[in-house]
């Protein structure tokens, strides 16, 4: 809170883990089954992945080098005037709690389905929301720092893989591109959502002290985060069969469920458990830009509208008659996230046209 | 602070409310933990099943409670067994799911393993065994060694050194054995025999039916090249020798090396083995003494074990199975689909040449 005064709050470090953290959500754990049209092929699509958005981050970050003190919203408004900049901001609001309800929903439904069968996930996702919240009170800095915390939190999980690693055949790793350029694009299209959260530096941008550094900062945090995804998936191509992959939903899950400790017998429900911590900065970063999305709108920064986004949030994930429609909608909100990733370069050629515009007028 | 606190009540309302469900959850005590479910064939439709529930002590003068139950699906068998017990069954708990020799050539096996893959709430540790005869016999019968039955038939299939020669096939080992197009699946084969319960053999199936077994031994040598690091001890008959009769291996410890010459219509595999081990017991005319003896003795073994891979592999061939996965060295260098009927013809024109490099750490403290 006594941050409030000051803009420049992100130092090296919690741009490091806002990046990394945001990154890792439910995605993850069905990384594998996602990307199994290509088989055993799919173990190297990570760190593709990995190049393909260090090479988006320049654009963002060159955009926000060029309008130091502006997030996005504000970027928008500048570049295409007040209302229109307003109509994008308003459905840059809409996907961002539609990315939220998608992320806490299928979440709590995972949990639903591991750890607490045949109980209602309400109380869950109240519990879920307000605990979003109280970390996003603090600012864009205490979300950084509960990224910090819950990377050292989860590490512990990589040790899960171990026993994968043990009873998994490396073999599986060969050939190593084995498959058809179809299977290829639908491996992208549907695992591509598995890196989504870096593009929210655009937001933060303006928060962070050393702007200049900001581009190889956040290439550290997000090859660390792709390091993550792709030992999940490398493990799961050795460990699994091209059908397990096809047909297990979960394949991360199913592998913690091999672990086995003397006095803990399944490490799945553990690791779905201590995934929460993930899950919570995720969900907190898009909170947050939602609400400063609500603050551009209304050009008055509110704290009361963190808890129209929650409400919003909850009326989605809960909303009795619409599970078919819902669910078209979590899963395709993803394509827009793709747009968002391209939407900088776009933004980066108008912001080269218009200046020499306005030199003409003056 | 004052946020804080609406906050916290806020939190403690959700907690309490958490806690005061109206549709309250069952205890402990009203379940019945299923620790093994068997199965034998009853006809076409129908299957009988069978589930052993260990007993808290002190309870039921019986320690392992079990009913039998004739049904057509799994989870409609479950159900039916409920009403049996006076308590609710749940399989959170499942360790051991047997099936009989009968059931598991009639490729019954793999759609209930599925059923149990799907379901959360079983642990992937759960152990598939095959048993000789009818399964719920196993399971009613009274163990006068091991009263435990449950944790019997528990520990028993718990991977341990000296039963290694066993693949200790989980519901995961099943599933990926199953699905995958190289492997075939191998099962441990359980008989009663007399007041006790033996691992006689391994099961092969091919594709979703056993079609037959191999013994212990030769088991172990398919683990050896499967990779396994430390086999259970081994003990060797030589046949056709005058000098050696009998001798016994102990703290084995394998290491193969095998290389495929990428091309698929012509076959080819080294296989390399190092092995070794402490040998303990030997009966035969040498004397062990004399470093060259101990050096011919050592070639005999390699003779003998390269004999014996070779049998198995024959047989294996024969069979157009590859449990040990040996196919696989020829899928990782294939461009496009690996089918089953790739992996029975690599099999059956494989050409192999098997090296046993066999080295005795000692012969113990004695001379």
């Amino acid at each position: 809170m006594m941050d409030d005064n000051k803009l420049k709050v992100l130092n090296r470090y919690h741009v490091v883990f806002l990046i990394q953290n945001v990154i890792i959500g439910t995605t993850v754990l069905s990384l594998p089954h996602r990307l199994s049209s290509m088989g055993y092929s799919q173990w190297w699509m990570p760190l593709l992945f990995g190049v393909v958005a260090n090479l988006l981050l320049i654009p963002m970050i060159w955009l926000g080098l060029k309008y130091r003190n502006d997030t996005l919203f504000v970027i928008h408004e500048k570049l295409f005037g007040k209302w229109a900049g307003k109509t994008i901001n308003a459905i840059l609001l809409i996907y961002f709690i539609v990315v939220l309800s998608a992320v806490s929903s299928s979440f709590l439904q995972l949990i639903q389905v591991v750890a607490l069968v045949d109980r209602e996930i309400t109380a869950p996702l109240i519990i879920l929301l307000l605990m979003t919240i109280y970390i996003v009170h603090g600012g864009i800095k205490s979300i950084a720092r509960f990224c910090i915390m819950s990377f050292f939190m989860t590490l512990g999980l990589l040790y899960f893989l171990n026993w994968g690693i043990a009873d998994g055949d490396i073999r599986h790793t060969m050939p190593i591109f084995n498959f058809t350029a179809k299977q290829f694009f639908t491996a992208s299209k549907k695992g591509l959502m598995a890196i989504g959260g870096f593009e929210l530096i655009s937001f933060y941008f303006p928060y962070i002290i050393n702007q200049k550094k900001a581009l190889k900062h956040a290439s550290f945090g997000l090859w660390l985060s792709i390091l993550f995804i792709f030992f999940f998936t490398f493990v799961s191509v050795m460990f699994f069969s091209e059908w397990q992959l096809k047909n297990v939903l979960y394949p991360v899950l199913n592998l913690f469920k091999e672990g086995q400790l003397s006095y803990l017998e399944r490490l799945d429900v553990l690791g779905i458990t201590m995934w929460v911590f993930l899950i919570l900065s995720t969900t907190a970063a898009y909170l947050w830009a939602a609400k400063k999305g609500i603050d551009s709108i209304r050009s008055s920064p509110k704290k009361t509208h963190l808890y129209f986004v929650a409400v919003f949030v909850f009326i989605l994930v809960k909303f009795p008659y619409m599970e078919a429609f819902q669910r078209i909608l979590f899963e395709r909100v993803f394509y827009l996230m793709y747009a968002l990733f391209l939407w900088p370069i776009l933004l980066c050629l108008i912001h080269m046209i218009k200046p020499k515009k306005n030199e003409g007028l003056e | 602070m004052k946020k804080l606190i609406l906050l916290f009540f806020i939190v403690g309302i959700t907690l309490t409310a958490g806690c005061t469900e109206t549709g309250q959850r069952t205890s402990v005590e009203e379940l019945s933990l299923v620790s093994s479910i068997g199965f034998d064939l009853v006809n076409d439709k129908e299957m009988r099943m069978t589930v052993g529930i260990p007993q808290p002590a002190g309870e039921s003068p019986e320690l392992t409670e079990s009913y039998s139950v004739n049904t057509e699906m799994v989870s409609e068998g479950l159900v039916k067994l409920s009403s049996k017990t006076d308590k609710m069954i749940v399989i959170n708990q499942l360790r051991t799911l047997l099936f009989s020799e009968e059931f598991a050539k009639n490729g019954k096996v793999t759609e209930i393993i599925e059923h149990f893959y799907r379901n959360p709430t079983v642990g992937n540790k759960v152990r598939i065994v095959i048993v000789k005869d009818k399964v719920e016999d196993v399971l009613k019968a009274d163990y006068p060694e091991n009263q435990h039955m449950d944790a019997y038939l528990n520990e028993l299939f718990e991977p341990k050194l000296h039963t290694s020669f066993s693949p200790f096939t989980s519901i995961h080992d099943y599933m990926n054995t199953q699905t995958d197009p190289v492997y075939h699946t191998m099962v441990p084969y359980l008989e009663k025999k007399e007041g006790s319960l033996e691992v006689t053999k391994v099961a092969l199936f091919d594709s979703e039916k056993l079609v037959d077994t191999i013994s212990t031994e030769q088991s172990l040598l398919i683990q050896a090249l499967v990779g396994l690091k430390k086999l259970s001890p081994i003990d060797i008959k030589f046949k056709d020798n005058e000098t050696d009769k009998h001798l016994f291996l102990e703290q084995i410890e394998s290491d193969v090396n095998i290389k495929g010459n990428k091309n698929i219509d012509f076959p080819k595999l080294n296989i390399d083995l190092k092995i070794r081990a402490v040998l303990v017991e030997y009966k035969g005319n040498r004397d062990l003494s004399k470093v060259d003896e101990y050096e011919k003795l050592e070639k005999e073994i390699n003779k003998h074990l390269e004999r014996e891979i070779k049998e198995i592999l024959e047989k294996l061939q024969k069979l157009e199975l590859d449990p040990a996965g040996l196919s696989e060295y020829f899928r990782m260098q294939h461009k496009g689909k690996w089918t089953e009927d790739l992996t029975k013809k690599v099999i059956a024109s494989l050409d192999y040449k098997v090296k046993v490099e066999m080295k005795v750490l000692n012969t113990g403290t004695l001379r």
